[in-house]
């Protein structure tokens, strides 16, 4: 009965052809839930209806217990944070994070005060009075979360907001934005179809696949024991078999000769090594496989072209469905 | 190859792709315009002037007339741009994918002139509007239609310019529209603002340069345009280019400075407006173009 958010069975469809499909979830105050999934699940359209940008077709969305179904976007206490930062180019940098404050007819001195300290929270006092044309792309990403933050919103809703950003950069804002949302205590709702993304900054993973939400846990949870073979192609850390979902740290690389013939407690795939790289600290090799890669250690010394078997003890295998494991909301 | 690209990198290209259209100007307009302000500046014996400006400023018919000019300039182009506007606003969805903008676009096909002629015989007391309210019985006798064209407030003058000005306004404004990333208008809407928030500022800032340009080309224009005022325009208060004319064809010829002196003055006016608007907006735009998300 705590919980901020409730979304009911939200359906959407554009000409007929359904985006979301029955998507119920909810979210406690405070808490940073991430949905992942590849492009065009659904996963933007579920920000839009929530933002109130989108109007939904059935469902019901409550925040605070009250039914937002039909509000107007400006009215609902959601901030939406897009793949770019679209700063207001004319305005400077303070203007830009007190807009949403002057729409609140926040007075002046006091905007200005909240403004100031919510650019010392991302690092960017010295940029105040700049115009984005100034500003690097992880500056304009810091400013645009600064510009949605101060508002102190209920929810916020992030919408791949380091897709634009390379990898080293996305990889230390990520770590930053995560503190400032625990820092400020805003729940937040962020999708991606980065992996690695989706399991950092998530304190509840949720995977999207075909306007639905296939699974739901903690990041660990879902990333070493899908619920579906669906789930395990998008998430999944490990081999997804018929039979059910090894979990990468009991699968291991062994030369096609070290095969051990005929012993049924262990699965062997037939694959190769396509790469050698280095995780950390260890050496992993790339191994593709007839359904995929994947990146594995070995206690043989792989060569790149080499014919291997992926290897794991059949007792690691852990049948799709989704009451094998009771889901748990903390890591 | 290379010769060519470190051509086209000499900081000069843009002039030297301009020049030949720059040349014809120079020599066609700039040439004309040169010889008029001579001539507001020179006697009939050739001794340098200023005397026509102050004659001009002391002339209480070029008073009259300057005062009517701003006027009807002010508010055909206010109207042009507001009503330009609201259509754009309203009509650009569906004129990106509608052949119905080339209704639009038919007063601009036609002729200032046969522009005012319309307007004359369609809005006289005589005209085609008046026969069918006096036909259908709504007015009893064809001079109790309002008086408007040839009218000293110089509506008809106004009705002609809007008409033909307004589609020349949406035909400016109508590629702004489509360049707006309308993305902005949901972030303004997501942060608490209103739909005039998303006019104010998605749309306003893109559409204030661009605006002022229009407006000083409509006011250059208006003010100088002789053939609209001569049909419908009444002897007093005359607008200036048709005060000028008659200075010009009068049979003194010692007036004719002073018609060049009169078209000086608007000319001037408007290449203050446009330096002075240019400097104020240059700044503006270039930190939207630069600032803008691609």
């Amino acid at each position: 009965m705590d919980d901020l958010i409730q979304c009911n069975k939200l359906t959407k469809s554009y000409s007929e052809q359904p985006i979301l499909n029955e998507v119920s979830f909810s979210l406690r105050k405070g808490e940073h839930l991430t949905i992942v999934g590849p492009s065009g699940c659904g996963k933007s359209t579920l920000l839009r209806c929530l933002a109130g940008l989108e109007s939904i077709d059935n469902g019901d969305i409550k925040l605070n217990g009250k039914s937002i179904t039909s509000t107007r976007p400006e009215n609902r206490s959601i901030v939406l944070m897009f793949q770019d930062s679209l700063l207001f180019p004319h305005l400077s940098v303070i203007e830009n994070i007190t807009y949403g404050l002057k729409r609140k007819k926040t007075p002046r001195k006091d905007r200005i005060n909240e403004g100031l300290q919510m650019l010392e929270k991302v690092k960017l006092t010295r940029w105040k009075d700049a115009y984005p044309h100034e500003l690097s792309g992880g500056q304009k990403q810091r400013v645009s979360l600064a510009r949605a933050l101060v508002l102190k919103p209920d929810l916020l809703l992030l919408d791949e907001p380091f897709s634009s950003l390379d990898a080293s950069l996305r990889e230390s804002l990520r770590g930053e934005v995560k503190e400032i949302l625990r820092d400020e205590n805003i729940t937040s709702l962020f999708i991606t179809h980065d992996r690695d993304e989706a399991i950092e900054l998530a304190d509840r993973l949720a995977v999207m696949n075909d306007g639905r939400l296939i699974q739901q846990g903690t990041p660990y949870d879902v990333v070493t024991y899908p619920s579906s073979s669906e789930s395990a192609r998008i998430i999944g850390e490990g081999l997804s078999l018929e039979e059910g979902f090894v979990p990468l740290h009991h699968v291991t690389a062994v030369p096609k000769d070290d095969r051990v013939s005929n012993n049924k407690d262990l699965v062997t795939i037939p694959g190769k090594v396509t790469a050698l790289t280095v995780k950390n600290n260890s050496v992993c090799y790339r191994v593709s496989w007839e359904d995929g890669t994947v990146l594995v250690s070995s206690e043989a010394s792989l060569e790149p072209g080499q014919d291997v078997f992926l290897r794991a003890t059949r007792m690691h295998v852990h049948p799709y469905g989704p009451n094998l494991r009771t889901w748990s909301n903390t890591p | 190859m290379i010769g060519q690209t470190r051509f086209l990198k000499n900081k000069h290209k843009a002039w030297f792709y301009l020049a030949p259209a720059v040349a014809v100007i120079l020599f066609l307009v700039g040439y004309g315009m040169w010889s008029a302000v001579v001539q507001s500046i020179q006697t009939v014996d050739g001794n340098w002037t200023l005397g026509f400006y102050k004659e001009l400023i002391r002339s209480d018919s070029f008073v009259t007339s300057i005062q009517f000019t701003l006027w009807v300039t002010l508010i055909s182009t206010v109207l042009s741009l507001l009503i330009g506007l609201l259509l754009t606003r309203i009509l650009y969805r569906l004129f990106q994918q509608s052949s119905v903008k080339i209704l639009v676009w038919i007063p601009i096909l036609i002729p200032h002139f046969v522009a005012g002629y319309l307007v004359y015989l369609f809005l006289s007391q005589s005209g085609l509007l008046s026969s069918f309210l006096f036909q259908a019985g709504l007015i009893s006798d064809r001079s109790m239609f309002p008086v408007l064209v040839q009218d000293t407030r110089g509506i008809g003058i106004i009705l002609t310019y809007v008409w033909k000005e307004v589609p020349f306004v949406i035909l400016m404004l109508l590629p702004v529209y489509y360049e707006i990333d309308h993305r902005y208008s949901e972030v303004v809407r997501t942060l608490g603002g209103s739909k005039w928030d998303e006019f104010k500022t998605v749309e306003w800032p893109w559409l204030l340069p661009i605006l002022v340009e229009i407006a000083i080309i409509l006011f250059a224009f208006v003010a100088t345009a002789f053939e609209v005022p001569y049909l419908l325009g009444v002897t007093r208060p005359e607008m200036l280019p048709v005060h000028a004319f008659d200075w010009f064809y009068d049979g003194d010829w010692s007036k004719r400075p002073l018609a060049f002196a009169a078209m000086i003055i608007p000319g001037i006016i408007s290449l203050l407006l446009a330096g002075i608007s240019f400097k104020l907006i240059q700044k503006h735009r270039l930190r939207l173009i630069k600032g803008r998300v691609r």
